[in-house]
């Protein structure tokens, strides 16, 4: 058994502390999945606080089935699914079906684009700029490698609906990485890290 | 060979796998003989390698978040607590009320039988 699972098992049995021991250990990814599922920085922290007051309710119900990383992340992906519902707030168009798709001018040439090394920024710029619903299927199929059934749970949505999604947001992943659109919505790449 | 509809139809098939899977059958012959398609291939899976790249990023969440939040489970225990503990005084004073009222009761009852 690692550490983490006696964590998760004392904090089944109601040990508080164990479970603040889980807090400490997970917050920063549940932090990182809750910002990227928002773009924001306000939100996801509103989002990280109600993951874990659910998470600690709900702690004894946690079965083991899956990881508890991958349950958390679920949560948090609800959470994030019903706060955006809340705030009632869209930021983005969604797509048409008609949108542009793929890029074949070879003066757009994604091998070198890819190759540089700031992609990463420009694919999290990407990414930050999808409609919330292709985004968040997105980050948690690619990203935190939840499976599309669990996807399809947490944000209430069938399991087809989600691999559509996943469908679309790859798509216009790729289209907006060849066309080189430029970075939105603030800077943000220096509070980022590799772990 | 190079259709419109084939490479419509194997760009949809690569999107799906992340270009990660070679397509079945007739895409596959498709793929081998359309530098166009073969290009989406590379395309598709250097997009999924810089998506696996980005697992490892992190945001660093802001200093004050973890105490607050640990600040918000134990108010939020507490106050779990609290109302338990009301509850359960409501229960107690709720079936001390019901068994004075039977007493009362079975008094008025056997004062009435004699």
């Amino acid at each position: 058994m690692t550490a983490t699972e006696e964590l998760v098992e004392r904090a089944r049995t109601g040990d508080r502390e164990a479970f603040e021991q889980l807090v400490r250990l997970t917050h920063v990814d549940v932090y990182s999945l809750a910002r990227r599922l928002t773009g924001d920085p306000d939100d996801a922290r509103d989002v990280v606080q109600e993951t874990y007051l659910r998470a600690y309710r709900a702690i004894t119900k946690f079965r083991g089935d899956a990881q508890f990383s991958t349950w958390l992340y679920r949560i948090t992906a609800n959470c994030a699914s019903t706060h955006r519902r809340r705030r009632g707030r869209h930021h983005h168009v969604e797509l048409a079906d008609d949108h542009a798709q793929v890029d074949h001018d070879v003066h757009h040439d994604p091998e070198a684009q890819v190759a540089t090394v700031g992609l990463r920024d420009r694919l999290e710029s990407a990414i930050r700029l999808l409609p919330p619903k292709l985004r968040s299927v997105v980050v948690l199929r690619d990203l935190h490698g939840l499976s599309h059934r669990d996807i399809a749970n947490e944000l209430g949505i069938t399991e087809s609906a989600a691999k559509v999604r996943l469908h679309r947001a790859r798509k216009q992943l790729q289209a907006d990485l060849v066309t080189e659109r430029a970075p939105e919505a603030g800077d943000e790449g220096d509070e980022r890290r590799a772990v | 060979m190079r259709s419109d509809s084939a490479c419509r139809r194997l760009s949809e098939v690569l999107t799906a796998t992340g270009g990660v899977e070679p397509p079945p059958g007739d895409d596959l012959d498709h793929l081998r003989q359309c530098l166009r398609c073969q290009a989406t291939a590379v395309r598709l899976r250097r997009l999924g390698r810089a998506l696996e790249s980005l697992e490892d990023e992190r945001y660093e969440p802001p200093p004050d978040l973890l105490p607050d939040t640990l600040r918000l489970l134990r108010s939020g225990e507490q106050a779990r607590r609290r109302r338990a503990r009301a509850r359960a005084e409501l229960a107690a004073l709720a079936a001390a009320g019901a068994a004075a009222g039977a007493l009362v009761l079975g008094r008025r009852l056997r004062h009435v039988a004699s």
